[in-house]
């Protein structure tokens, strides 16, 4: 229930209350956002599903970055400032500590989901 | 040559879009293969909020483009940032910033002006009013957001230079309950524990706290100490279901206002199941009423207590009433229990008596003084504590946060600062009397044609009393007529007001300390150049000094470097309190340069590491030579409050009145009001960060889905949110997180008809002066269905021309 109720409620806040964000005539986004939020596109089931990251949201929503307000903007930015992917140095802003113990060819995604930030099985953590 | 992670980690960093700044448009493949070179990393702590996270912030030529969290720090464990941390330094290059002084003119427009034009008039006005109205006729209203040698700089100048004590500051707002709840209960202001008790703790009881949002890196700590204990319970009392409580064993919600009873009820309960420590209570505690004079009897606290039943709690607070049993049992039961709590309890018409029996907790259940058990105001601004309680910038205290009306420590602090040489008030001394609290000093602001408003002036730094005051109607008409100045780094509502309007630097432009919520004070060092021709309020303040006579009380007012007048500033600050339980003598200018963890009062010298639990012998280094301190205390004594000559902290007697603001069948909702994640204060600086603008563009109100139902309303009508004193119109969000009957209004819109503060109620503690921002009745009516938002809202530096708030 408390999941529900959380998911609820960060969806709804996404849905109403960015969608009044001040237009911004030359969008970085691929597509233009139309004060749409995050969710409306990038969630499982949402009216205007993407075939992009379709289920990013809903992934994010179980995580510990959602726990710890580590939101969509956080990583990819706001439209103006968009990224698609984000890059390890962002990551980094927050997880020095374990990006400084990585290998050189890796990045974070190599061995964690992607919005859920769960490792992936079979890889031996290199963080100490 | 192949550059290993590490190197290029340390040497780039994207930063989030770092070339786009927040101002500029990046394509997308610029954003993501411009990473930008770092040319050097500077320390310093976050601008924002009172948890004092550890930073470098990222510098490239004369322009800061990055930042992150400091991966040794004690405060942002492995080097967390939240967004708007991570984000702050966007606002440093923003267009907007304030460059040049601005005066205005007959007409009421801000026109360019030479910093000797601005400092001339202000110089003149204050001489003006000082012969004709008096010394008290002329305030200065600072900060938490201003460094420690700001504070210490202008409350010397007013205290010592011009023997007035009209000087306050915005943790009036938020801190001064909490002030006097320990000053009351424990003998000395600020916590006797710190941030390292919450991996310590076995019970967390967060009360009038929204931590994950208004304090999210020490809310990840809480959450992370769970989640690798999962027997540590985590009680959460607050009239919403936010966030915070995704982690709780146990939700308590209070119709807001309430929760004296739940903290009384709480006791009872412990008492009633002899959970409470009898030793600890004999040996440490001391029961009284009042103000702490008369001692009382144990059999009295427990008859006091015996009207405090579950069943009336639930009744009067809307908390069930085995919530009450089963967290009394967490709190008790856990071998060591922390305490923190924020706005929720001293924004409150009865903020000291909430603060006084949540010590009253901690005290019958011995959980001071040892690993993880601790009571814990935290802090909203940066330097709230260092700068203004521990500097004493606040208009009943002086340096070392003890009273002005103490005639032996005012008597030393004139001694110190040579007040009977160098003072232009013909006293020359310090004056006994408190100054003006916040609330009392606006509405005793007016023009000269206005008899009734004996302040005349006002120097205003780094703050926004326009936008922060409660019922503020009442207060816009006094800032425009009196002579004020504003201190600023960008446009606000106060600014709107102001006579004259000073370009500061930002803390990066000009370094300095700040002293966050657990006594850790931690220098900032300058990064780069302020922008045009803003300055830094040490160099405003060496200015007036000079002008008003003042250059030998102000032994840096001659020097040309900012980093050598902090230096100053700090060495005459350390030296005034050395010998306080407030001492910093040990934390040099050399040592704080040189720190990159800060340093924890008491640290009374050099090889002193900082401290990090007081009262205790062997952790405490007051134990250690408490004569110095003016202390007694007893060889054979492990823990003591020392500031009191018992030794004993007080157990209160205190009731649950109804001295907020009541609903009405015309005003039948409670509003409360708080932070958002992702904003901060008036939203000067986080409505400019392009992501934190858009994840927050607006105010709305939260209703609870019965209501809204009752009121025919669906989420993102328009309605109309009106006090007996002023209205919003807002966008509802319909929420099922919290009571029936509470709607919540968060408080950073800068646009007038969605500044929250018109309605709030002006009731302020009777002790602590802290208005009651938590609690106003309130009626909604609907306006119309979903409607566009002019979201993002900013004062303009065209809107500084205008008499009204757009």
């Amino acid at each position: 229930m408390k999941h529900i109720f959380l998911s609820a409620t960060i969806l709804f806040l996404v849905t109403i209350f960015a969608a009044s964000v001040t237009a911004i005539e030359k969008s970085e986004h691929p597509v233009p956002i139309n004060d749409k939020s995050c969710a409306t596109c990038h969630e499982k089931g949402s009216t205007d599903e993407m075939k992009a990251s379709s289920d990013a949201h809903t992934q994010w929503d179980t995580s510990l970055h959602k726990l710890n307000g580590v939101s969509c903007i956080t990583c990819h930015g706001e439209e103006s400032t968009f990224k698609p992917q984000s890059t390890i140095s962002t990551c980094a802003s927050c997880h020095s500590i374990e990006v400084d113990s990585m290998k050189s060819a890796d990045t974070c995604v190599s061995c964690h989901q992607v919005h859920t930030f769960r490792p992936l099985k079979g890889f031996k953590s290199p963080h100490s | 040559m192949e550059m290993s992670r590490r190197n290029f980690i340390k040497s780039t960093l994207a930063a989030s879009a770092a070339v786009a700044a927040g101002i500029s448009t990046t394509s997308n493949a610029v954003a993501q293969s411009q990473e930008v070179v770092i040319e050097r990393w500077v320390k310093g702590v976050c601008r924002l909020c009172g948890t004092g996270c550890s930073v470098y912030v990222g510098v490239k030529g004369d322009r800061l483009v990055a930042m992150k969290g400091n991966v040794e720090s004690m405060t942002n464990t492995r080097g967390y940032l939240c967004v708007k941390g991570m984000n702050i330094w966007k606002v440093a290059h923003h267009p907007d910033r304030l460059t040049k002084p601005l005066i205005r003119d007959g007409k009421g427009v801000l026109r360019p002006a030479s910093w000797d034009q601005a400092l001339t008039l202000i110089e003149k006005k204050f001489k003006q009013f000082h012969k004709k109205y008096g010394y008290d006729s002329v305030a200065y209203y600072g900060s938490g957001q201003c460094t420690t040698e700001e504070s210490y700089t202008f409350n010397k100048l007013w205290k010592g230079g011009f023997g007035s004590n009209m000087v306050d500051g915005n943790p009036r707002l938020c801190m001064a309950s909490a002030v006097a709840g320990y000053m009351s209960s424990l003998g000395s202001d600020e916590p006797a524990g710190a941030y390292a008790d919450i991996e310590k703790s076995e019970t967390i009881f967060l009360v009038g706290s929204n931590l994950s949002e208004a304090h999210p890196i020490l809310f990840r700590r809480v959450a992370r100490h769970k989640k690798d204990n999962p027997n540590v319970k985590i009680i959460v009392c607050e009239p919403r279901k936010t966030l915070t409580s995704a982690v709780a064993d146990l939700w308590m919600p209070s119709l807001p206002g309430t929760d004296l009873a739940i903290f009384n009820g709480m006791a009872r309960e412990i008492i009633k199941n002899n959970w409470h420590d009898k030793e600890y209570v004999k040996t440490l505690g001391r029961v009284t009423i009042g103000d702490g004079s008369k001692e009382l009897a144990w059999a009295d606290y427990v008859k006091h207590l015996e009207k405090y039943t579950p069943q009336y709690v639930e009744k009067k607070t809307g908390c069930p009433a085995a919530d009450v049993k089963a967290a009394a049992k967490m709190f008790a039961k856990s071998k060591a229990t922390l305490s923190m709590w924020c706005m929720g309890l001293n924004q409150r018409a009865n903020g000291v008596w909430a603060n006084n029996l949540i010590h009253n907790l901690h005290i019958i259940t011995g959980n001071y003084g040892k690993p993880g058990a601790d009571a814990f105001s935290l802090t909203g601004q940066p330097n709230a504590c260092g700068g203004v309680r521990e500097t004493g910038s606040l208009a009943h205290l002086l340096p070392g946060a003890k009273p002005v009306a103490n005639k032996k420590w005012r008597t030393f602090v004139e001694g110190y600062w040579g007040v009977a040489k160098h003072s232009i008030n013909p006293s020359k001394a310090i004056n006994p009397k408190p100054g003006m609290h916040a609330v009392k000093l606006f509405s005793s602001l007016g023009g000269e044609k206005d008899k009734t408003k004996p302040v005349k002036a006002v120097i205003m730094s780094t703050t926004n009393p326009a936008q922060t005051l409660p019922n503020v109607n009442k207060f816009i008409g006094g800032m425009q007529d009196a002579f004020t100045v504003v201190i600023d780094i960008f446009p606000t509502r106060t600014a709107q007001c102001a006579s004259v309007v000073l370009p500061a630097a930002f803390i990066y432009e000009k370094g300095g300390v700040f002293g966050c919520s657990e006594r850790r004070s931690f220098l900032t060092d300058k990064a780069v150049n302020a922008p045009g021709e803003a300055k830094a309020d040490i160099w405003i303040a060496a200015q007036i000094a000079k002008r008003m006579g003042l250059t030998k009380l102000i032994g840096w007012a001659n020097e040309t470097s900012i980093d050598r007048m902090n230096e100053l500033a700090w060495n005459d600050y350390i030296g005034c309190t050395a010998n306080t339980e407030k001492t910093l003598k040990g934390a040099t200018y050399k040592r704080l340069k040189k720190s990159t963890v800060g340093v924890q009062w008491p640290c009374p010298d050099e090889k002193n590491p900082g401290t990090y639990k007081r009262y205790v012998r062997g952790m405490d280094p007051i134990f250690d030579n408490p004569k110095r301190y003016g202390y007694t205390i007893p060889a054979d004594a492990k823990e003591f409050f020392y500031a009191r000559p018992h030794g004993k902290a007080n157990i209160f007697l205190r009731d649950d009145p109804d001295n907020s603001e009541q609903t009405s069948p015309a005003y039948p909702f409670i509003m409360t009001t708080g932070r958002v994640l992702e904003q901060w204060h008036t939203g000067s600086m986080t409505m400019r960060i392009p992501e934190t603008a858009a994840a927050h563009p607006h105010s709305f109100v939260e209703i609870n889905e019965k209501d809204a139902n009752r009121l025919k309303i669906k989420n993102g009508d328009i309605v109309k949110v009106e006090s007996v004193r002023g209205y919003n119109i807002l966008p509802v969000k319909i929420v099922n997180n919290t009571l029936e009957g509470v709607i919540f209004v968060p408080m950073h819109d800068q646009k007038a008809d969605r500044m929250v503060n018109f309605i709030c109620s002006d009731i302020v503690d009777p002790k602590s002066a802290e208005p009651d921002y938590k609690v106003s009745a309130v009626k909604i009516t609907k306006v119309s269905g979903p409607k566009k938002i002019d979201g993002r809202y900013l004062v303009s530096r065209q809107e500084m021309n205008k008499k009204t708030f757009s």
